[in-house]
């Protein structure tokens, strides 16, 4: 019984993380209709940003969250204002470009940093919750997923901008006809999903151990929350992190971590058959 | 059609000559080898990509399992590996086509998608099952001296690099015999319009699953002749998510959708590959960072492919599509100008919404 708490404890705390980690990629999923096989890159990249700029100055890293999002989203403005625009127009030549990228990056930061597994240590004990030990720094992780994720489901629900970008995920072409400027807005969404990406880059860094190849852990994670979620559905995608984080926990706990990725590509084949749409039924296909 | 046969002739001729030229070079040999073997896996590629627009991401990991049935069959029930090699190629065949039933039904995106959750997965299960993989020390079959052609077996380096140029004869046969039948013509229907396709009563799933067992069986010669060469296969070399990139960097650095597109591809991509780790030593992350540089350049200047680039008038092409794309990036009339073997996103797209 202890131990099923723990995985039931331990799997709400990952669930908003894992929220934050798919929530760039679905928005950049909604509007450019690309899977962003860049994605785990961009994540990595905000962990060591984060690892790095603390080491050097000793800010906190809630506070680099911030740092992350500035310098990952500016990268991604530049990688899709200057490389990813002039390409072939269309998705799947362009999810392939950003699995180049994505190869790119990963070996730079293999080249620069080495194959050092790395932690951004902060340590402020730990309390108890439902009689259960909890380190304090993942509770703050947790309040900062939650608090990303429900300001961007808040912009995109009350903002102009927002609200333009949710009409691209469902009809691009009649947006067009609105005279809502489309080029534009998959350059912003481009950027924020980047920031968001670093930004869960931020927040993961204070709570696993990260290599080079962690990106690609990150990732599949991420992938397997939107297809669960359905694609560019947010709410789904809510859900899913709490099953995705449910279903890794347990597989970590019961079977044996070497095989998480088999469970996720198990997870995504079963919603493919039974529920291609997602959790809601509400993601495209 | 002149051009092509010609040039087709003239790369065969050094190919075959390339083996006695090359003899006591032993270096090249071994780049060449392994570039004819990779060939054949790229040529798969581009039978399921370039002609069937499923853009694969798990051609390296068919490779790999092809190679693991072979040598799992020789080290658990001591079939020679030239019968090995004929079961391996239907299990394989059959492993594509149960994935394929799953994942070619729902279009586009979560093709690529589940097919490199499909390599991340065999790489972690292959490590898991060590006991009867070898885990992270390979899988490896014995090594007996002289020749025995049943278990594939040749005394000297000459021979493997003629047996690489065999798969790879196979494997382009298979892609010119597909892309000339009826069987080649509806897929590409499928590839352009796959709407239209099916309401013309073509059976789109079963031909998609057709096309990625024929593939997958491509890969698969190519992974026991690998075996059979080097007598070890791995995981990081079958289903290592940087080698996996293989296959699709050739196939589109030489031309999605072309005959020989993926042999061009891996002739330029192996031997640049061998020059810069022989330059570098063996820096971690140099092959990878040349398999992006690579696909980032290829996929921005040269999207149709060397092949299509060398062809009489093709240059010209060329500038045109490339000037329009980079002077109106994203413009109608760009989209008309670029070749018809990239997926359509605007018709793709429009359909997905409609849904």
């Amino acid at each position: 019984m202890s131990v099923f708490m723990q995985v039931l404890v331990s799997s709400v705390l990952l669930a908003a993380v894992y929220f934050v980690l798919s929530l760039g990629l679905n928005i950049i999923f909604g509007v450019l209709d690309i899977v962003n096989f860049a994605h785990g890159a961009l994540i990595i990249l905000g962990s060591y940003a984060t690892f790095f700029i603390h080491q050097a100055t000793g800010l906190s890293p809630w506070l680099l969250i911030f740092v992350d999002m500035i310098l990952v989203g500016g990268l991604g403005a530049i990688l899709y204002a200057g490389y990813l625009r002039f390409t072939v127009e269309s998705p799947l030549v362009r999810m392939f470009a950003l699995i180049g990228f994505s190869s790119v990056v990963v070996s730079a930061i293999l080249a620069i940093a080495g194959s050092d597994f790395r932690t951004v240590k902060i340590d402020y004990g730990t309390v108890n919750i439902l009689g259960l030990p909890v380190r304090v720094s993942q509770i703050i992780a947790f309040g900062i997923a939650l608090v990303l994720g429900v300001v961007t489901l808040a912009l995109l629900n009350s903002t102009k901008t927002g609200k333009a970008v949710k009409a691209v995920v469902d009809d691009r072409v009649a947006v067009r006809l609105c005279g809502i400027n489309d080029r534009r807005l998959s350059l912003l969404a481009f950027t924020v999903g980047a920031a968001l990406a670093g930004a869960a880059g931020g927040v993961i860094s204070t709570y696993v151990t990260f290599g080079p190849d962690s990106g690609l852990s990150f990732a599949i994670i991420a992938f397997a929350i939107v297809i669960l979620g359905g694609l560019g559905d947010l709410v789904g995608g809510a859900i899913a992190s709490l099953v995705v984080a449910l279903v890794l926990t347990s597989v970590t706990v019961y079977w044996s971590s070497a095989l998480t990725n088999t469970a996720l590509f198990l997870l995504v084949l079963l919603v493919l058959l039974v529920r291609p749409r997602g959790v809601l039924g509400r993601g495209r296909i | 059609m002149r051009w092509r046969r010609i040039t087709a002739g003239v790369a065969l001729v050094s190919i075959l000559s390339a083996g006695l030229v090359l003899q006591n070079n032993i270096f090249w040999v071994r780049v060449l080898t392994l570039a004819l073997l990779l060939s054949a896996v790229a040529q798969s590629w581009n039978l399921l990509a370039g002609y069937a627009g499923q853009w694969s991401l798990a051609q390296l990991a068919f490779f790999g399992v092809g190679a693991y049935s072979a040598g799992l069959l020789e080290l658990r029930f001591h079939i020679p590996l030239l019968v090995g090699l004929v079961v391996a190629i239907a299990i394989t065949a059959l492993f594509a086509a149960v994935i394929g039933y799953v994942t070619l039904r729902i279009r586009g995106h979560y093709f690529a998608l589940v097919t490199f959750l499909l390599t991340v997965s065999l790489f972690e299960l292959v490590r898991y099952f060590a006991d009867y993989t070898g885990g992270q020390y390979g899988l490896s079959v014995p090594f007996k001296p002289g020749t025995d052609i049943l278990m594939l077996q040749f005394d000297n380096q000459i021979a493997y690099y003629y047996l690489a140029v065999v798969v790879m004869l196979i494997a382009s046969a298979t892609l010119w015999f597909v892309a000339r039948s009826r069987f080649g013509l509806l897929l590409r229907a499928i590839r352009d319009d796959e709407d239209s396709a099916a309401a013309l009563g073509v059976r789109v799933l079963a031909l998609k699953i057709a096309a990625m067992a024929i593939s997958a069986s491509m890969a698969a010669l190519a992974g026991v002749a690998y075996l059979a060469t080097y007598k070890l296969m791995d995981a990081e070399t079958a289903f290592g998510i940087h080698n996996s990139l293989d296959p699709v960097v050739a196939g589109i650095l030489g031309g999605a959708g072309t005959l020989t597109g993926g042999v061009a591809g891996e002739f330029v991509l192996q031997p640049a590959i061998a020059q810069v780790n022989v330059q570098f030593g063996s820096l971690p992350g140099v092959a990878s960072l040349l398999y992006g540089v690579i696909l980032m350049l290829a996929i921005l200047l040269i999207p149709q492919g060397l092949l299509r680039l060398a062809k009489p008038g093709g240059w010209r092409r060329h500038k045109q599509s490339v000037s329009a794309r980079f002077r109106r990036p994203g413009s109608v009339a760009q989209a008309a100008k670029e070749p018809a073997n990239v997926p359509d996103s605007s018709k793709e797209a429009a359909h997905d919404t409609q849904l």
